[in-house]
């Protein structure tokens, strides 16, 4: 047997793949996406809430924030998960029975929220002081200024940075199969990886691989896609065209008087 | 420029300018004596310019007005009563601020930086706030640039988008702060002009500027700082033809 054919075997054995495809159809992806997409609104809400507290003024806000970040942003995804998942699952069997779904949804959104915080940190940081003052000025509270003019820019600049962060969380979604899963709570590793046991050899896997694949390389082209528009956002966002005489610089500007720019 | 009245009194018509002024002011920034007792009074409906070389205190003294910064000491006053106790940001309702670098929104369209304040503070309808930004974005002769954003548009129109947002607030002071310092020299002139005819409307004014044209002929009233006090002031002609202080007649030979 040559070469090729052992890895074609190995790794794209049709019939395999094709056993192993309902499952991954009907209970990996619906249930990977279900652990991805929790976990991304629950970390991005824990996120908010961190970058804000992060940058307070005040002590026992900043503190506490930057505390948890450290910790959560240095630790092996793989311990978090287990030390939730494990260290927490008598707590979580009294509340809601054997299922390992939500402290695992909880360590996943954990983990996220401590590197989605720092992205936010880092963009609402990047937003010039004077769009603060200017809000203040106009008779807007810190608090109102910072929602309404300071956050909003902050996170457009960051979107392309938060977009790789759902993907990592797709990916180390995978992770909870540690936590022991029944069969209906497979996700797409898990069930390639039992299937790939089963047929003896990868091509399940693989399958499960091009699943993940369907899910974040479109992610990458939305990233990329925010990150042009971003780029040249104004122009797109703007009425103005290229071509509108009146949109670039002009060399002179009129005064008080509206005639001289009515059209 | 030319329409500004003398006496700012006769012509308060169109918007309602208070008296400002500032007793004894000191702030510092920890051991920098930035204010070291400021005092002011411009009366209601008239201009004061506010000159002096950089560092001096200028614009920390403006944010001392609207309270964007708080005083170690002193009392800031409009229309003669103390604002201190006031709520700072009803206060800074009352009193707009105009920045070197704009400052505008610029997720926002131009309209939309307009009407932000309305809505949200002026509890104005959405049509009530679109209509009153018209307005004023005509008056800046803007009005076609309503649904642009901000980076579209020269400096001098931000500039003058700016002055609009300030002035739907519908203020009773406004606070420049060398709002042409950082325009090209072309676009200058627009903004003063539109500062000018604001001036002569009967808007109560406190101008930080280099433009020694603009204080000359449209102030009552130059203030010159320099380590935090003010140095001298008067009316435009006898400070600018006769300082009294070498330290003035040394700034005005630098900037002349
Ligand atoms: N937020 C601040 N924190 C610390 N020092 C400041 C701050 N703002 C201004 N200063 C200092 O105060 C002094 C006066 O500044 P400023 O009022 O901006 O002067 P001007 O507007 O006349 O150039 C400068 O020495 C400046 O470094
Ligand atoms: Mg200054």
């Amino acid at each position: 047997m040559d070469i090729l054919t052992t890895l074609r075997e190995t790794f794209f054995d049709l019939d395999a793949m094709r056993a192993a495809l309902p499952d991954l159809l009907r209970v990996g992806l619906p249930n990977t996406l279900l652990l991805a997409l929790t976990s991304a609104v629950i970390g991005t809400v824990l996120g908010m809430l961190l970058a804000v507290c992060g940058l307070s003024h005040r002590r026992w806000l900043r503190w506490p924030a930057r505390v948890f970040t450290d910790i959560f942003r240095g630790l092996p995804a793989a311990v978090t998960i287990l030390l939730i998942g494990v260290g927490l699952s008598p707590v979580g069997l009294q509340v809601w029975g054997p299922n390992p779904y939500p402290l695992g949804i909880l360590a996943l959104s954990l983990i996220a929220s401590a590197y989605i915080g720092e992205i936010f940190r880092s963009g609402i940081q990047s937003v010039d002081d004077g769009q603060l003052e200017a809000a203040r000025a106009l008779g807007f509270s810190r608090p109102s200024g910072m929602g309404l003019v300071v956050i909003p820019q902050g996170v457009r600049r960051v979107l392309p940075a938060l977009v790789n962060q759902f993907i990592a969380l797709v990916k180390e979604s995978s992770l909870v199969y540690f936590l022991g899963l029944l069969a209906s709570q497979r996700d797409l590793f898990r069930i390639g990886q039992d299937a790939a046991a089963n047929s003896g050899n990868q091509s399940a896997l693989v399958l499960a691989g091009l699943f993940y694949l369907l899910i974040t390389v479109p992610l990458t082209h939305v990233v990329n896609a925010v990150d042009r528009r971003l780029r040249d956002g104004r122009r797109a966002d703007g009425a103005a065209r290229p071509d509108d005489p009146d949109g670039g610089v002009r060399p002179s500007d009129a005064p008080l008087a509206p005639a001289q720019e009515a059209r | 420029m030319t329409t500004t009245s003398q006496s700012g009194t006769e012509a308060s018509a169109a918007v309602g300018g208070v008296a400002v002024s500032t007793r004894d002011v000191h702030l510092a920034f920890g051991s920098n004596q930035v204010l070291r007792g400021v005092d002011l009074d411009v009366p209601a409906a008239t201009t004061a310019c506010v000159i002096g070389p950089s560092g001096s205190g200028k614009s920390t003294l403006l944010r001392i007005v609207n309270r964007l910064l708080e005083p170690d000491r002193g009392d800031v006053l409009l229309d003669g009563r103390s604002v201190l106790n006031d709520n700072p940001d009803a206060l800074r309702q009352r009193v707009g601020m105009v920045f070197q670098h704009f400052n505008l929104f610029p997720h926002k369209t131009v309209r939309a930086n307009v009407t932000l304040g309305l809505t949200r503070l002026r509890g104005l309808s959405k049509d009530d706030a679109a209509e009153r930004a018209e307005h004023h974005l005509e008056r800046v002769g803007l009005a076609h640039k309503a649904d642009v954003r901000p980076g579209n548009l020269s400096g001098g129109q931000q500039q003058r988008v700016a002055i609009a947002r300030a002035l739907a607030m519908e203020p009773e002071v406004m606070l420049f702060d060398e709002a042409t310092s950082a325009l090209d020299p072309e676009l200058v002139k627009g903004v003063l002009a539109t500062m000018a005819d604001l001036a002569s409307e009967g808007m109560t004014m406190l101008v930080v500027t280099h433009e020694m044209g603009f204080a000359r002929s449209v102030a009552q009233q130059v203030l010159f700082m320099d380590h935090g006090r003010v140095v001298e002031s008067g009316e435009p002609d006898r400070v600018f033809e006769t300082p009294g202080t070498d330290r003035l007649r040394r700034f005005l030979s630098q900037v002349l």
